[in-house]
């Protein structure tokens, strides 16, 4: 008879160092927490209607100055930066990806974060209609 | 161990029959007050109320509706709450008429400052 061990991934400690007591601490619990429970890492929530996608994700005590929005093709990449870091040490970005279905009008893409939520307006390409060619 | 503890739905974020989500927050002890922060996006000032009654700090915070109708879900992993509500009851005497409070980004910070008579003494040495 085999026993079952329940095996426990080792998690990494947290480097409290850059971030002391601030607002920072609070947003790294948020994300590790969610993190841990849902089975993939948080990802935006993507809804469409018929000319856009629209990606939101909440990124609460967060400013615009912050975030760096990239569209590679049809991945859609969101990295924030942390603001205070100490001198000569790399910034510590939290960075999430999602995969927008359709092809996007990449130049009309806009964005806006307002009250803590990133809001991402994706156009989509209209596709050519079908033709119908009649035969002389 | 704080002295500004949760009062209603504590043990759980999962709040499904309620609307009304109880936020992640954290209480921080400073020099000459305590200082709440709730982590709440979407939320504006207008839809912020914020109480005190009794030694309860009650804040109540409905979000307006963030999608559009037209909009249809593609992949909502998030549960996104109608509001928040959390109930602290405050144990430390407190200067009720000098909190404040302010709203950025999603983040609500209240601030409680001590009465002056629990506030930290010099004693000074003859």
């Amino acid at each position: 008879m085999t026993n079952l061990t329940r095996y426990s991934y080792p998690t990494t400690p947290r480097n409290d160092r850059f971030f002391g007591p601030n607002l920072f601490s609070d947003f790294d619990r948020l994300f590790e927490v969610a993190a841990k429970r849902a089975a993939a890492p948080r990802a935006y929530d993507l809804y469409e209607d018929d000319r856009n996608y629209f990606a939101q994700v909440e990124l609460p005590g967060v400013k615009k100055e912050a975030v760096a929005l990239e569209l590679d093709g049809d991945v859609l990449t969101v990295t924030v930066t942390r603001p205070d870091v100490e001198d000569g040490a790399e910034a510590p970005k939290w960075t999430q990806s999602v995969h927008v279905p359709e092809e996007i009008a990449a130049d009309q893409v806009s964005a806006k974060l307002e009250d803590g939520i990133l809001t991402v307006t994706l156009p989509k390409v209209e596709t050519p209609k079908p033709v119908q060619i009649s035969i002389s | 161990m704080s002295n500004l503890t949760c009062k209603t739905d504590c043990n759980t974020n999962e709040t499904s029959e309620a609307a009304l989500a109880r936020p992640r927050y954290s209480t921080q002890k400073l020099d000459d007050a305590w200082e709440v922060r709730a982590i709440v996006p979407g939320v504006r000032k207008e839809d912020l109320e914020i109480a005190f009654e009794n030694d309860v700090l009650a804040i109540t915070a409905k979000r307006p509706e963030l999608k559009p109708k037209s909009w249809r879900p593609v992949a909502v992993r998030s549960r996104s709450a109608e509001g928040y509500a959390l109930n602290l009851t405050v144990n430390v005497d407190i200067d009720s008429e000098a909190i404040s409070a302010s709203l950025e980004d999603g983040v609500l910070v209240v601030s409680l400052p001590l009465s002056e008579a629990a506030k930290p003494r010099l004693i000074p040495v003859q």
